[in-house]
């Protein structure tokens, strides 16, 4: 996990009934980027970060947040 | 589901790509040292000449990529956030490795005498067999 970055994205996700590869294919990556992402191995950029909110209808601090 | 069929085919061709990756390094890097002081790999009228196209050819699939004959989609989803930082990072570490590589032959070449083809060669092949096969590991992981 990056350090001071906690995400929510696998919750989100399942939340909807998404498959990895149905976000990915929603916001044009490898479903590989989406896993990374969810294990916090990859932080992704601004507009990844955008995109994934925008795919699954919340606000990005819905998603990614600072840990105290 | 249908929608995740190319995403699924992105994921395969990123993985052959790793593969084919991996076995370019190797190729590189045992080429390199297969050739290491014979005369006749020196000649540019030979086998000098099958080395500079492989390593062109190695350069030009780091530095695209690769899947150069897929459809656009294709090629943006196997090369994308992720795939590009992959990339980068493998990038650097071949740079690393080319610079160690330099600095080591700078330094054996003290007491040993080199041929110049034979340094260019390995200094080239430590810094793009080292850029293909993290970029390899770091796609595999």
């Amino acid at each position: 996990m990056a350090e001071g970055l906690s995400n929510r994205l696998h919750d989100l996700r399942t939340g909807r009934g998404l498959t990895q590869a149905a976000l990915a294919e929603l916001v044009g990556v490898s479903r590989k980027t989406i896993n990374t992402v969810e294990n916090g191995v990859f932080v992704p950029s601004t507009l990844l970060a955008l995109r994934l909110a925008r795919a699954l209808g919340c606000p990005v601090e819905a998603i990614f947040s600072l840990e105290d | 589901m249908r929608h995740d069929a190319s995403v699924e085919r992105a994921e395969r061709a990123s993985s052959r790509r790793a593969s084919l990756m991996a076995a370019g390094a190797l190729i590189l890097a045992l080429t390199a040292w297969l050739q290491w002081g014979e005369a006749d790999s020196l000649d540019p009228r030979n086998r000098s000449a099958l080395w500079v196209l492989l390593v062109a050819a190695w350069t030009l699939v780091l530095a695209t990529g690769g899947g150069l004959a897929l459809g656009k989609r294709m090629r943006a989803l196997i090369n994308d956030e992720l795939s590009l930082r992959n990339r980068a990072r493998a990038t650097a570490a071949g740079f690393y490795a080319m610079l160690a590589a330099a600095l080591g032959l700078y330094v054996v070449g003290w007491n040993v005498q080199i041929a110049s083809g034979d340094g260019v060669r390995l200094v080239t092949a430590a810094g793009l067999s080292t850029a293909l096969f993290v970029y390899s590991w770091l796609e595999r992981r």
